[in-house]
């Protein structure tokens, strides 16, 4: 657990607005320790549900189907059309292409992350691109110790 | 025979209460077991200076005189606790108080063996020197006094 990136999270994410009544920070006044507990689980609850941390990056292969399901039909399509149109004139897009038509492409190899980012505003938007790159990075569970020692610290 | 309950109070160097205020151990003044009491405890109290986080412990062990066999006297020599207060690895484990998991103060009450001459406690709190934690503690005994 990166704590601080989860307290980033906990400040400024999409959860923020609704973690702030229950921030204890050092610097507030003292709060004990059975009523602080609580006001931490229920920031956990907020960030697992709204906003959760993402792990290490791990080897995850992803094929044509990927893409579609987690950019939905549409927008999936949409991109799928784009770098179709686009490997001809671009070889290691070529070659990606033929794994990802093959299920076989590996979105938690550190090269097809940088050609993936690299694909940013010409094939994909960012928030696109970091949909598919999430693939590869499992969802930690945090805990309310985990909120205690990211806003407090050790 | 009376029987009474005698409270003392645990100090370190004289004063009631120890600021643990970094993660090394904090040694009490010696306490002097008397011959009258036949059973005893410990009860101990940590409080902590701020809004506790999740390893805010305090580890408390008790370091019994072991006399002075060598010299065959009658003085008390104390594992560990000669050296400055930084190692209590042959004192014996009494209680972790857990002022984030339980209460703040997070309090207990731990038997203690009476035969001993005297003892002294050790205590150090895990992330001390983020948050110090407060320990008080006292001994209280049943004794019995032939009238």
């Amino acid at each position: 657990m990166n704590y601080s990136d989860l307290k980033v999270k906990i400040q400024t994410g999409p959860a923020a607005a609704a973690c702030a009544p229950y921030m204890v920070l050092p610097e507030d006044p003292k709060v004990p320790g059975h009523v602080v507990r609580e006001k931490d689980q229920a920031i956990a609850d907020l960030i697992n549900a709204q906003d959760p941390m993402l792990g290490e990056v791990t080897s995850r292969l992803i094929g044509i189907g990927t893409v579609l399901n987690v950019l939905g039909p549409a927008e999936g399509a949409l991109v799928l059309d784009t770098l179709d149109a686009m490997k001809a004139g671009l070889s290691p897009l070529k070659w990606a292409w033929t794994l990802l038509e093959r299920d076989a492409l590996d979105v938690g190899l550190e090269a097809t992350r940088a050609q993936l980012q690299a694909l940013v505003g010409s094939a994909f938007t960012q928030p696109q691109a970091d949909a598919i790159l999430n693939l590869a990075r499992n969802t930690v569970f945090v805990t309310g110790a985990d909120v205690s020692i990211a806003l407090r610290g050790v | 025979m009376a029987v009474s309950k005698v409270e003392q109070q645990i100090t370190w160097s004289a004063a009631n209460t120890q600021s643990l205020n970094s993660v090394n151990w904090f040694v009490s003044d010696a306490i002097t077991l008397n011959d009258s009491d036949w059973e005893g405890s410990i009860q101990l109290r940590a409080d902590n200076s701020g809004t506790p986080a999740s390893g805010d412990t305090v580890e408390v062990r008790i370091l019994y005189s072991v006399g002075d066999v060598d010299n065959g006297g009658g003085a008390n020599d104390f594992p560990d606790a000669n050296t400055a207060g930084t190692t209590a690895s042959q004192a014996n484990f009494l209680a972790m108080l857990d002022t984030y998991n339980n209460y703040d103060p997070d309090s207990k009450v731990v038997p203690i063996d009476t035969a001993p001459k005297a003892f002294k406690i050790a205590a150090r709190a895990a992330q001390g020197g983020t948050r110090a934690i407060t320990l008080a503690a006292r001994l209280i005994t049943h004794r019995s006094a032939i009238s």
